[in-house]
């Protein structure tokens, strides 16, 4: 490859590295830790009692009891059924509003049978993490759309990047150079950490375009091919059913018990997980039964088995090992995306390599402000400042504001308006920590910034500690692993927080002078000048 | 480099869905490769939208571009019309 194409791809690679870097970072911190999705919600959930396992019978228990006092059945609702993860059943659904939003309703059955209304204390914070995951904190309504082109961009920007690393593949791989050249030292962090999870990001980028927009990608093939029959063909391939209308005439749901045993009947060697009902009540009422295959022997191992819910006549099969190629290769990367596979391996790994994800962005615009770097005068670019201080601004005020956000929701528990509370203490801490980093010099900005977040991550076990008297200890005397897990992390976050804003400090006092990362220099002090350190 | 992004970025799209179309169109309606062929939308257009950077000006990158779409949905048009393959 010659240098002026070299040249042009790294143009390209900045760029788009620039417009999607930040959101990125938003979308993989929020990512790694929605792997721990479960254990976030049980975290905040807070069950005062251990449910124990509860036997498959008794779904129909909690079922009866929910709907003895609801008159009528919701359009769509779900039973999960007991498993490993959670020990007890519950019922969701979620009603709308005159104004539009909605309200989530879960019911479960305690250790005597009895259902109760857990919506109040059902926690928003997994549910919040895991939407700024997908929006990054954009306003739901279009923020899927536009991290989904994000991803388009990101994707441009993984084979740039390959290909201008391409030339120097064997010389400069896992090579990280001397800290003195800090350029070098970034550059090679950024290239050792995005080649050694390129395909992991080949596939994340991949499934995030199709997840966020592949209905727009997929659906000018009916114009062009499929003459009009392109959600047939999509329903042939992928085992959808599309729900009938209502009919308006009241048609009895079958006992969970037998609609289990007809889908074990298709698909005998899968674990049930949860029924999801639509249109229950009526006689076109239909269950989607589905669960796992109890022995993994391909990648995706969701089997789906659509039922009338009435006669509990068999509508589709969706068995993975049956499954069409196009099936396979969706639910295979969605599979893949959401870490469904390994278990606690898998998403340990998971977490680390969304954590570098995120740092690779980071480093991303690390490169790009000290590639502008004038060394031979204290004043930098403005648009390295700029971009240094929005750098720090976003990504540690978005670190900051989750942590708060983790704070805030177990402090508000048992509020109505928890979720409002979570939100409001993200988005407040986030735009405070972009106002901050303005406000100050990069250097002190980052610091302050990186010392709120060691504060606040470090908190959170305190707070588990005086709000619920669960200090790490009790955590793991009762079994509680959520609780010691979240805590556990959060010491460590806080720990390396802490040693992340020191070593800003540090080099903002002993560091190169001439960088946006140096003290600012006070109108009293002689001018520097040339490459020396100041003392 | 503005005008060359854009146009990498804008028109890349129809040409790979385009030439995504006109290979199902021209190969033996096989349910096997429906799903998959119209999944790698992304990757193709990654590619189709990298390479166009090696072509020297954003105006030539734009015509190779739209004559990708131009002469490929006409192909359709025609396998179309004679009745050859199709998905």
């Amino acid at each position: 490859m010659n240098t002026a194409t070299i040249r042009t791809f790294t143009a390209v690679h900045t760029w788009t590295g620039l417009a999607s870097g930040l959101a990125l970072f938003i979308a993989f911190y929020a990512g790694s830790l929605t792997v721990f999705f479960h254990e976030l919600r049980e975290w905040d959930d807070l069950h005062p009692v251990h449910i124990s396992h509860q036997a498959d019978d008794q779904a129909q228990q909690l079922l009866d009891q929910v709907f003895a006092v609801h008159a009528t059945h919701p359009p769509r609702f779900d039973l999960n059924l007991a498993d490993g993860a959670y020990h007890g059943h519950r019922l969701y659904w979620s009603e709308r509003q005159d104004d539009g939003s909605s309200v989530a309703r879960r019911y479960e059955l305690t250790n005597t049978g009895q259902a109760v209304d857990v919506s109040g204390n059902t926690g928003p914070l997994a549910g919040f993490i895991y939407q700024l995951h997908y929006n990054a904190g954009l306003p739901n309504s279009w923020g899927l759309y536009a991290l989904g082109i994000v991803c388009l961009i990101y994707g441009l920007a993984l084979l740039t990047g390959l290909l201008i690393f391409i030339p120097n593949f064997m010389k400069d791989l896992f090579v990280i150079r001397s800290r003195k050249n800090l350029k070098r030292f970034w550059l090679d962090t950024h290239n050792v950490v995005g080649v050694i999870s390129l395909p992991w990001h080949i596939m994340f980028a991949w499934s995030s375009v199709l997840l966020a927009i592949g209905i727009f990608l997929v659906a000018p093939f009916q114009a062009l091919v499929f003459k009009d029959n392109l959600m047939e063909i999509a329903a042939d391939d992928f085992g959808l059913v599309q729900p009938q209308r209502p009919a308006d005439e009241v048609g009895a749901i079958l006992p969970v018990k037998e609609l289990t045993a007809i889908a074990k009947a298709q698909v005998p060697e899968f674990s049930i997980s949860r029924l999801r009902y639509r249109h229950a009540g009526d006689v076109n009422g239909i269950v989607e039964v589905s669960g796992t295959l109890n022995e993994r022997t391909t990648l995706v191992s969701r089997a789906v088995v659509t039922l009338s819910a009435v006669d509990g006549n068999v509508l589709a099969v969706s068995d993975p090992r049956l499954a069409s190629a196009g099936s396979t290769m969706y639910f295979g990367l969605y599979e893949l995306h959401f870490a469904s596979f390994g278990g606690y391996v898998t998403r340990w790994a998971y977490f680390f390599l969304g954590l570098a994800g995120a740092y690779l962005f980071y480093s991303g615009n690390l490169l790009w402000i000290e590639s502008r770097r004038k060394r031979r005068q204290s004043e930098q670019r403005s648009d390295a400042r700029f971009l240094a201080k929005l750098n720090s601004g976003v990504c540690m005020g978005c670190m900051a504001g989750v942590s708060a956000a983790f704070l805030v929701s177990r402090l508000t528990a048992g509020l109505s308006a928890r979720g409002d509370f979570v939100e409001a203490a993200y988005y407040a801490v986030f735009f405070a920590g972009i106002a901050w980093a303005f406000l100050r010099s990069v250097a002190h900005g980052a610091r302050d910034l990186l010392y709120i977040c060691a504060i606040l991550t470090a908190a959170i076990p305190i707070v588990d500690a005086m709000v619920i008297d669960m200090p790490l200890w009790r955590s793991a005397a009762n079994q509680r692993w959520e609780l010691l897990m979240v805590n556990a992390v959060a010491i460590l976050g806080a720990a390396m927080f802490f040693a992340m804003g020191s070593g800003v400090s540090r080099r903002a006092r002993r560091g190169e002078a001439n960088s946006v990362w140096a003290e600012p220099v006070r109108p009293s002090s002689p001018p520097t000048t040339g490459l020396g350190t100041q003392k | 480099m503005i005008a060359r992004s854009i146009v990498a970025v804008l028109l890349s799209i129809p040409a790979s869905m385009i030439l995504i179309s006109l290979f199902l169109a021209a190969t033996p309606p096989i349910t096997a490769l429906r799903a998959p062929s119209m999944l790698l939308v992304f990757p193709l257009w990654v590619v189709i939208a990298t390479a166009s950077f090696l072509v020297p000006t954003a105006r030539f990158s734009a015509l190779m571009l739209s004559a990708i779409s131009l002469v490929g949905y006409g192909l359709i048009q025609l396998l179309d019309a004679v009745g050859v393959g199709g998905a």
